[in-house]
């Protein structure tokens, strides 16, 4: 799949979804996104924010904390919960350099959002 | 060219290609797809004549992160008409990163060809050791009888690991793959030119679509017949122009008026640090006094790191990463050790008198008058700082061992010369702490700090000589000099009656614990490995030039250079750790360099650890119970660790040989594990590289045939796992092999 059917899969896939993005890990930028009718730049923090969770120098101590005996990285998928909305990271398996990400509104089902995610990265 | 704006880091992306190939509409519809439905509204597109872009298109995008700081993109497009050739070459020329955007229908391929010949003498040209990346975007794939972009990438000629998009420029789709592969070329040129300290800072050059549009009109325009544009508009190699807009007026390139006042370029200093005045000795030696600091940055050299260090307004750049910091300060240190010292070589050289005493210097107490200077503190009471530890949290822990080290405050240059007690006592100008001509042949010439009083004094005690036993000076001053007002150069002096290496019996001991005079970088490598060291073993002549042993078991130790002087050797050693330190991001951890002296020379060692290399990965190919697939999943898996580490070494600042052998995997990546050339290789091209991958794998198949291996079945499950992993030529060129036995 696609950078471009993974985002829109996501987008479509995951009931709620207000937002489904490819994060490019190098640059912190968007290799896919679909926003339905929102404003594309108001997404581009979260593509950065992204990349400093999975890749970045400030979340290093984090992810070396969950990083086994042989480096394999233990943060793979990250459920952060806001005030408005819940948001999903996940990598993308099999693409190192990529990562999933998806905004959804407050109230949408936490079981769900893991499940469809977990499914889209897997083959993603 | 990429520059770190405060905490920002800007580059230039160009879409180049072919006229009519659909640069303009790619920028303006990556806009749309960036910035949301007007977002083309925010591409500044001067002169716009008929549809035809006459100078450039121009659009600012701020998103992305470089090592924690926001990325602004500058993206420009080029002018797709022939005559006007010199626009193109001065923006492409400007960029960090190209995209050649081509017309993928078979008709657009002599175009495309013709563009691509026309636009790679400028890369080249741009920086000849930082090539501007060129990404390539097959357009207009939409439209019926488009070749895919494979096809259209080998049709151009360009290697498989160019990377290549198929687009729409009128969908939008793979644009932003490709604007993001071409970012990700430019933050990798950001990163190389960060790491040699070439990289601008401040205020971009350009900032702005006018300000690009002034410079252009100013530096190319002007250069060109008047009427070229106009001319250039219906003259389009021939290819029939679609309606793009009514033809009803040709609007002449609109004429901007002529700019008011065009700043001239931002020159912006390196790190943005004034140097202290070099202030000369006026008696002794020196007879055109050497210039003050401003031949220093004229000839490049740049502010001394541990002024820049102390220097409230040069900080480190949030945006650079601390060891690349260190590595430019030791870089540049040696740059200007090395411009100063040749200076003051050359005018000692010529002025010196003969060795008497004389009479111009003032009275001072002699160097064999001065009380000896008092013991080094022991190094073993010293830690190394651990590589994680920032050095202000380090100087804090071991500020009362630290504080014996802190260099006098003062810089002093020797040549050879006048001896101490030699006629002349050596004269010195110095502010702060005393420094000794003990063990230094001095020609002195002293470099104050700023506010140096200008008084003359001989030098008494000093602890400048425990510096020289822990580590060179260059290393010292890039860990411990910060703080200090003044940097510290102490070089010995050279003597001239170097003699060829010895051969035969005189074979140097390797280094170890206890001989004279060791000087060994990085020190946390070398006191775990230094007790197990034997102090005898005598290294081996290599036939390759040089002496090489085993210090330790899991050890190699090679001499990198020598000389019988040891001040001439200091800065052989002082060469090798610059050029350690530039290289660090690329080569194996383990390793160090070290000073040692016997059979009448000092040796400069590199000592590198062993460390399975891909060779050792590749050892036990094909064995003899492996299925085809296991068989194909391990030539797969070497040839990817193969390439990926061509590409992860390709980026060292210096060309370094990339073989099975010498190349190691390390966190996450790979690394150069081998010894160090003593010669800077020529950097081998891709062809070169898949003819040794061709080579080892011959060799491979020659000494080990594949035992009773199913060579169709292998391959057959090689073309599998390796399809779209694995450039096509690689894979053929595997299969041809494996077919060949």
């Amino acid at each position: 799949m696609d950078a471009d059917a993974l985002a829109l899969a996501a987008f479509l896939g995951i009931p709620g979804a207000r937002l489904a993005g490819v994060v490019d890990m190098c640059t912190g930028l968007y290799l896919a996104l679909e926003v339905g009718s929102c404003d594309p730049e108001e997404a581009d923090g979260l593509a950065v924010s992204v990349r400093e969770l999975f890749d970045g120098e400030r979340a290093a101590g984090l992810r070396r904390s969950y990083a086994s005996a042989d480096e394999t990285q233990g943060v793979q998928e990250v459920l952060v919960l806001g005030e408005k909305a819940t948001f999903m990271f996940a990598r993308v398996r099999g693409a190192d350099d990529t990562a999933l990400a998806v905004a959804c509104g407050r109230d949408v089902n936490l079981g769900i959002i893991l499940t469809k995610t977990r499914e889209l990265v897997r083959v993603g | 060219m990429a520059t770190l704006e405060k905490n920002r880091l800007v580059l230039r992306v160009a879409y180049a290609g072919a006229p009519l190939a659909g640069k303009t509409e790619s920028i303006k519809m990556l806009l749309r797809l960036l910035r949301g439905k007007d977002g083309d509204r925010h591409v500044f597109s001067p002169g716009e004549a008929r549809g035809r872009t006459i100078f450039f298109d121009w659009a600012d995008y701020e998103a992305g992160t470089f090592h924690g700081n926001p990325i602004r993109c500058q993206i420009t497009s080029v002018p797709g008409q022939a005559v006007l050739s010199a626009r193109r070459e001065a923006l492409v020329k400007a960029a960090d990163a190209v995209i050649l955007v081509i017309d993928s229908r078979p008709e657009g391929l002599e175009e495309a060809r013709r563009s691509y010949a026309e636009m790679s003498p400028w890369l080249a040209e741009a920086d000849r050791e930082l090539l501007v990346r060129v990404v390539l975007q097959c357009n207009k794939q939409d439209l019926e009888g488009s070749l895919p972009p494979e096809v259209l990438r080998s049709k151009l000629g360009l290697t498989p690991d160019r990377p290549s998009y198929g687009t729409s420029a009128t969908t939008g789709k793979g644009l932003r793959p490709a604007f993001i592969a071409a970012v990700r070329e430019a933050l990798n040129r950001a990163q190389t030119l960060t790491d040699r300290g070439l990289i601008r800072f401040g205020r971009p050059e350009i900032d702005s679509g006018q300000e690009l549009l002034e410079r252009l009109q100013r530096d190319v325009v002007a250069t060109e017949a008047p009427d070229e544009p106009q001319r250039a508009a219906p003259t389009v190699q021939g290819t029939p122009e679609p309606p793009r807009a009514p033809p009803v007026v040709v609007a002449p390139p609109v004429v901007v008026a002529p700019p008011v006042v065009v700043a001239p370029p931002v020159v912006v200093a390196a790190p943005v640090v004034v140097a202290p005045p070099v202030v000369v000795a006026p008696p002794v030696v020196v007879a055109p006094p050497v210039a003050p600091p401003r031949s220093l940055h004229a000839n490049g050299v740049g502010p001394s790191p541990s002024t820049e260090r102390s220097a409230a307004k040069a900080p480190r750049p949030a945006v650079m990463p601390a060891s690349a910091w260190r590595a430019k300060l030791v870089e540049e240190t040696h740059k200007a050790i090395a411009s100063v010292v040749r200076l003051v070589d050359a005018s000692v050289r010529a002025v010196i008198p003969p060795p008497s005493p004389p009479a111009t210097i003032p009275p001072g107490p002699s160097a064999s008058a001065v009380a000896p200077a008092p013991p080094p503190p022991a190094l073993a009471t010293r830690a190394s700082r651990p590589a994680i530890m920032p050095v202000s949290a380090y100087r804090a822990a071991n500020a009362g061992t630290l504080r014996a080290y802190e260099p006098p405050r003062i810089a002093v240059l020797t040549t050879a010369g006048i001896r101490s007690g030699e006629g002349a006592s050596p004269v010195v100008q110095f502010r702060g702490a005393p420094v000794t001509p003990e063990k230094l042949t001095l020609d002195v010439i002293a470099a104050s700090a700023a506010g140096a009083t200008g008084e003359r004094v001989s030098p008494p005690a000093s602890r400048l000589k425990a510096r020289p036993a822990v580590m060179p000076a260059l290393a010292f001053r890039a860990e411990f000099g910060g703080g200090v007002p003044a940097r510290v150069v102490a070089i010995p002096a050279t003597d001239s009656t170097a003699s060829a290496e010895p051969t035969g019996d005189a074979a140097p001991r390797l280094p170890a614990h206890g001989l004279p005079d060791e000087q060994v970088c990085p020190v946390a490598i070398w006191r775990p490995l230094e007790p197990q060291m034997s102090s005898g073993a005598r290294a081996a002549a290599d036939p390759r030039g040089g002496w090489h042993g085993e210090p330790v078991s899991g050890w190699y130790a090679h001499t990198i250079e020598s000389d019988v002087g040891l001040g001439a050797a200091r800065r052989l050693y002082d060469a090798a750790v610059s050029r350690h330190s530039v290289l660090h991001r690329y080569l194996s951890k383990d390793r160090c360099l070290a000073l040692t002296h016997d059979v009448g020379r000092w040796w400069v060692w590199q000592i590198v650890r062993k460390v399975p290399t891909l060779s050792t990965r590749f050892h036990d190919w094909p064995r003899p119970g492996d299925s085809p697939e296991a068989a194909a999943e391990s030539l797969f898996d070497c040839a990817t660790s193969y390439w990926a580490a061509l590409k992860a070494i390709r980026q060292a600042p210096e060309a370094l040989p990339v073989a099975f052998e010498k190349v190691a995997p390390q966190d996450g990546t790979f690394v150069y594990a081998g010894l160090l050339p003593r010669v800077v290789a020529p950097p081998t091209s891709s062809q070169e590289s898949d003819a040794d991958f061709e080579d080892v794998l011959r060799r491979k198949l020659a000494v080990r045939p594949p035992p009773a291996l199913h060579v169709p079945a292998v391959l057959e499950a090689l073309r599998r796992q390796a399809a779209g992993r694995l450039p096509d030529p690689v894979l053929e060129m595997i299969c041809s092999v494996l077919i060949g036995h």
